[in-house]
């Protein structure tokens, strides 16, 4: 019965599921990113290739994998098997796997911004002004209270997710909500700020002079695949807990739209702050630099109340990355009791005992390495490197096999009018054509930007000029110089032997399966 | 995610313990103490002391770090004026060398001082709040749309 609606589990309401997956889709990377890629592109010149991204790419992907968990009601790699066989199942595993990856050390992330948040609870996040952010930070990097953190958040996820659909919808009905309140008070804080709509209008008027170079597109492309989850699992995950009947179209529009919606509300927050501040995003300052250091940096030079700003600025990232991390760490849990037929118990706390080993792998070293090597740590390092692979480089790969398994193989016409059959907006073929052509036009297209660059090829016309194997921070490895192949080494074989361990084992119960 | 900032910042945190100099120096590049932002095509008064005195060449780099920077020189002197031609974050260094060129104002270890400082609009950007009304419409009016196409569903 592990496959049956009852047994699986069922959201409550329909704004259960829209909560749920615009919580997923809204993470970290989406209160800070798009107002970084916006300043590096051209202010509101990014909106047209972020536009064309969301209409040609983010749409019509979200719709696809939406309409995969509600029809085949599977996690990603049940899914792709009722669809395409034991081939596209095995993408749907190393999809998962990657997820696992990515939930170890974003839950480290959130121990930091846990930790921050205690700093600014207890007073000493400015006990020297803005001068002390650095230092505090520090302190925190270095800290076992983070590693307990780490273990904290993980416990947190378990008690979310430990009933399915009904705790995970109870959490993401204060979660969202709260997102936006607070988001909307720190609009109103960064707006009301000496020159603070002078921000917006920095944020929004357009300069053309970048808008030619494909990097810019492939900057707006690989926002639009990253915010809104894609190629994660999590959104056929969360599809397949809806009814049979559910409006796939409207499902997927409205989280797509309430995911940029939030990106753009979040742009007037951080650009109204950093023109009344005179901070910018550099080209190397990344989310977590930009969260942990820059935006607290320039709530320090508020007028007032700045400890209070801290504290709901750095809350805000806890619950934003709390209602992504549970939908992270679901997939795997719904995937693997759809084909073991395990307890959600059993499923849960299994992912859940690798997940927190892995992210001790990311906060240990830096308590311990902290205080012989300061300018050398190992965790931040690998870090970097694990998530430029799983998060870089598996959201598109399992993007692009979603577009071509479903368009070729299983065959999006027919995926197309098992949606339309309870869509009141009506797909058309033209629909057929975005999953078969252009959805991996694009993707290939990006994704052979990244292996040119990746190859040490130099193409300055087209704006790649930083090229060679990604090693992250040149100056971070000494000592470490074998570290980043070793990390795409082992990143590799674990994702692709797991995923092939994971694709020959057990059954499916209800669906012998056999290649399609 | 590129953690370069994090990671410099790990180092540069121990050197921060340090107590601080208690006379307050006069800035490299100082400003008009009473201008909050210069604003677009407005005159401003700036003076170089200190480290920023050699200076050969003053560079405005406007947007700096980003992929559509726009440079702006012109050659040192103990007191100049400047205009912006730009609105936005713009990065004002002292370089050690005679400038000819946008890369030489790019090259970072050529700075003798800089200072980052927000340029205001001259007036209502016209095309800044169509794109931040149009922008919001599509986003919003989405998310309007497909609620209405979700709760008009029959159960």
């Amino acid at each position: 019965m592990s496959g049956s609606a009852s047994s699986r589990g069922v959201w409550g309401s329909k704004l259960g599921f829209i909560l749920a997956a615009s919580g997923s889709a809204i993470g970290l990377g989406n209160i800070i990113f798009f107002g970084a890629n916006a300043y590096r592109f051209g202010g509101g010149a990014f909106y047209v290739p972020y536009f064309v991204a969301l209409f040609l790419l983010g749409i019509p992907m979200m719709i696809v994998e939406l309409g995969l968990g509600t029809t085949q009601r599977s996690a990603l790699p049940g899914a792709l098997h009722k669809t395409t066989g034991k081939a596209g199942e095995f993408w749907g595993w190393w999809s998962l796997l990657n997820a696992i990856v990515i939930a170890m050390y974003y839950i480290t992330i959130l121990a930091w911004v846990a930790g921050m948040l205690i700093k600014g609870i207890d007073g000493s996040l400015y006990a020297r002004g803005a001068g002390s952010v650095g230092g505090t930070l520090t302190k925190v990097l270095s800290s076992w209270i983070t590693v307990i953190l780490a273990f904290v958040i993980w416990g947190l996820n378990i008690f979310f997710l430990f009933r399915g659909t009904d705790t995970i919808e109870k959490s993401v009905k204060v979660f969202v909500p709260l997102m936006w309140f607070f988001m909307a008070v720190l609009v109103i804080r960064g707006l009301t700020l000496d020159s603070g709509f002078q921000g917006v209008w920095y944020l929004f008027t357009p300069n053309f002079s970048g808008i030619t170079e494909p990097t810019v597109w492939q900057g707006a492309f690989s926002q639009m695949f990253f915010s809104l989850s894609l190629g994660l699992g999590t959104m056929t995950a969360y599809a397949s807990y809806l009814p049979k009947k559910s409006d796939v179209v409207a499902n997927g529009s409205v989280v797509s739209f309430m995911n940029c919606g939030f990106e753009f509300v979040a742009g007037l927050a951080i650009f109204s702050m950093l023109f009344a501040f005179t901070l910018h995003p550099g080209e190397t300052t990344g989310t977590l630099g930009l969260s942990l250091y820059v935006v607290p940096s320039g709530i320090a030079e508020f007028p007032a109340a700045q400890t209070l700003f801290a504290c709901i600025f750095f809350f805000l990232l806890l619950i934003a990355g709390l209602s992504s991390s549970i939908s992270i760490i679901e997939s795997p849990v719904a995937a693997i009791r759809d084909k073991f037929g395990w307890s959600r118990r059993r499923a849960l706390l299994t992912v859940s005992a690798f997940g927190a080993l892995g992210s001790l792998l990311f906060a240990l070293p830096m308590v311990l390495e902290q205080h012989g090597k300061p300018a050398q740590p190992l965790g931040l390092s690998l870090l970097e490197l694990f998530d430029h692979w799983a998060f870089g480089y598996s959201l598109l790969i399992v993007g692009l096999v979603e577009a071509i398994a479903i368009g070729w193989g299983y065959g999006i016409t027919r995926l197309r009018e098992q949606i339309n059959e309870n869509a009141r907006f009506k797909l058309g073929p033209w629909f057929d054509g975005l999953i078969k052509y252009v959805v991996p036009g694009l993707i290939i297209l990006v994704l052979s930007l990244n292996v040119i660059k990746e190859l040490g090829i130099t193409i300055p016309a087209v704006g790649l000029t930083k090229a060679g194997f990604y090693k992250g921070d040149a100056g971070t490895y000494d000592g470490y110089g074998w570290m980043p192949m070793a990390v795409f080494g082992i990143w590799l074989v674990v994702t692709v032997v797991g995923a092939y361990i994971l694709t020959r084992s057990g059954k499916y119960p209800e669906h012998d399966g056999g290649d399609a | 995610m590129n953690l370069a900032l994090i990671l410099s910042l790990v180092a540069a945190s121990f050197a921060a313990e340090a107590p601080a100099p208690k006379a307050k120096p006069e800035p490299p590049i100082e400003l008009p103490a009473k201008l909050s932002f210069p604003t677009v095509g407005k005159a401003v008064a700036i003076n170089l002391n200190g480290a920023a005195a050699t200076a050969k060449t003053l560079c405005f780099v406007y947007q700096p770090d980003s992929r559509v920077v726009k440079v702006q020189r012109m050659p040192a002197a103990s007191s100049l004026s400047w205009k912006p031609e730009r609105h936005g974050i713009v990065s004002i260094r002292a370089m050690s060398i005679a400038a000819t060129s946008d890369s030489d104002c790019l090259d970072k270890k050529k700075v003798l001082a800089a200072r980052d400082v927000s340029v205001r609009f001259s007036g209502l950007p016209i095309s800044g709040v169509l794109i931040f009304l149009g922008a919001g419409l599509v986003l919003f009016g989405g998310v309007w749309w497909s609620m209405r196409l979700i709760f008009a569903q029959t159960e």
